[in-house]
């Protein structure tokens, strides 16, 4: 495992008990971190507005949910918007979709990840947290299998681990973490 | 495929291209490219791609705070001459159903014609017919609770043979088209287009001609709307209004609908 790669993006994801845990990670990032981080949580499909600005309140880093079709910068937070799907272009762009709930869910957390593994292959690190849901796994399984970077949160850890666990018993990640570990794990990237 | 079809669908996002494709291959068992060229060269099918490669509209009175901004510009509007109202790619019954019940409870249903354009005939059908293809009660009842309706939801529709089909006297106006918009005439002096979600599955030189052929038929004064994640293209911003930034309601220049609260 060489750490000194550049990663092109992280992607997080998340679902019961993770708006704690993604606030906590932001809260504690460099406020110059240089690499874009995707962020797609299980939320409410009605409630639009909230989300973005309470992680704003507490992230380093400006938070946005983003248009269709918007490019990816560095140093810049994206959280999936509620009620659609998220997807990561091969041309560096995020493309937004109505399509069916996958998983039960829209945003799907698999979607998310299966596309940010294809579009950056060994250059993406994924990260997926606490949940009680299997949405995620299947995704980071794919980021795995095409020599991406892998964090689990450690199960003892979370609010609910059924997230975490369903990705453990589908390959060995990388990494097994405390929220405190990946947000070290993290910033020593922007080092 | 694009060529066969006369459709612009070498212009989708590669990732939504890829997973509609899947989709398909897995619906007929198609194990190759051949097979798929065979199909796709068989005349009977190519009604069934269509149906099968759109997506279909999430719910109905998706983002009800668009519907409750609509509805009141709705109120303010100067009726003279029956008003065209344009869904120029609409695979199911959501969001005309939507507009249809706003519209009943402002009773204004006979001063709109309503025109559902689309490649599948068979999703056209549906529609003119008031069926929704997934029920989905749970979300399109709470999303009209938070519209503040005037009535019960439950007071719109039937059952019949476990779908959902909405009063037949609100689908009396809908007019249906055959095809996609982009390859037949648009219909002339439209008041209201309702374009929600659509340029999401096309890359921005195609979306550019979306609103192109859209704004060419809006009337002066006339609205149309995109959706709440699409941005509008730079090149017509001057020629428009933007009504509600959150919404993506804009209005084009000039006065021949007359929006009076406006």
């Amino acid at each position: 495992m060489n750490d000194n790669i550049r990663y092109k993006a992280i992607i997080i994801g998340g679902s019961a008990g993770s708006f704690t845990v993604v606030s906590k990670i932001l809260s504690k990032m460099n406020p110059d971190f240089p690499i874009p981080v995707i962020v797609c949580m299980h939320r409410l499909k009605h409630v639009r507005s909230g989300l973005v600005e309470g992680l704003n309140l507490k992230s380093n880093i400006k938070v946005i949910e983003p248009n269709d079709k918007e490019k990816i910068v560095g140093n810049r937070i994206y959280l999936a918007p509620s009620n659609y799907h998220l997807f990561i272009e091969f041309d560096n762009t995020i493309h937004l979709s109505t399509e069916e709930t996958f998983n039960h869910s829209r945003p799907a957390i698999d979607h998310a990840f299966s596309s940010a593994a294809y579009a950056y292959r060994d250059k993406v690190l994924g990260i997926i947290l606490t949940g009680a849901n299997r949405d995620g796994a299947n995704g980071m399984k794919e980021i795995h299998f095409k020599n991406g970077t892998t964090i689990v949160q450690d199960p003892e850890s979370c609010d609910i681990d059924t997230m975490p666990k369903a990705a453990l018993n589908l390959f060995e990640p990388d990494y097994i973490l405390t929220p405190d570990k990946i947000t070290e794990y993290l910033n020593q990237l922007s080092v | 495929m694009a060529e066969r079809l006369g459709m612009p669908y070498d212009h989708s996002p590669l990732s939504f291209l890829k997973r509609r494709l899947s989709y398909i291959f897995r619906k007929h068992n198609l194990r190759n490219i051949e097979e798929f060229k065979q199909l796709l060269n068989s005349d009977d099918y190519l009604g069934r791609f269509h149906a099968n490669f759109s997506v279909n509209t999430t719910e109905m009175f998706r983002d009800p705070g668009f519907w409750r901004y609509l509805r009141t510009l709705l109120k303010s509007l100067s009726i003279s001459d029956k008003i065209n109202v344009w869904l120029p790619e609409i695979a199911s019954g959501e969001e005309v159903f939507s507009f249809l019940i706003i519209i009943d409870e402002l009773e204004l249903t006979d001063r709109f014609n309503v025109i559902c354009q689309h490649p599948s005939l068979q999703k056209l059908n549906n529609i003119k017919k008031g069926i929704l293809e997934d029920k989905n009660l749970e979300v399109n009842k709470s999303n009209y609770t938070r519209i503040e309706g005037q009535k019960s939801f439950n007071d719109y529709y039937t059952i019949d043979n476990n779908r959902f089909v909405l009063n037949q006297s609100l689908v009396k106006n809908i007019e249906i088209v055959h095809g996609h918009f982009l390859t037949v005439p648009a219909p002339s002096e439209v008041g209201i287009i309702l374009f929600r979600n659509k340029m999401l599955y096309y890359d921005k030189e195609i979306s550019v001609s979306c609103i192109s052929k859209l704004i060419s038929s809006l009337l002066p004064g006339g609205v149309i709307a995109i959706g709440a994640k699409e941005q509008m293209p730079d090149s017509f911003e001057s020629g428009l209004n933007c009504l509600n930034i959150k919404e993506k309601i804009y209005k084009k220049h000039g006065f021949e609908i007359i929006w009076e609260n406006e």
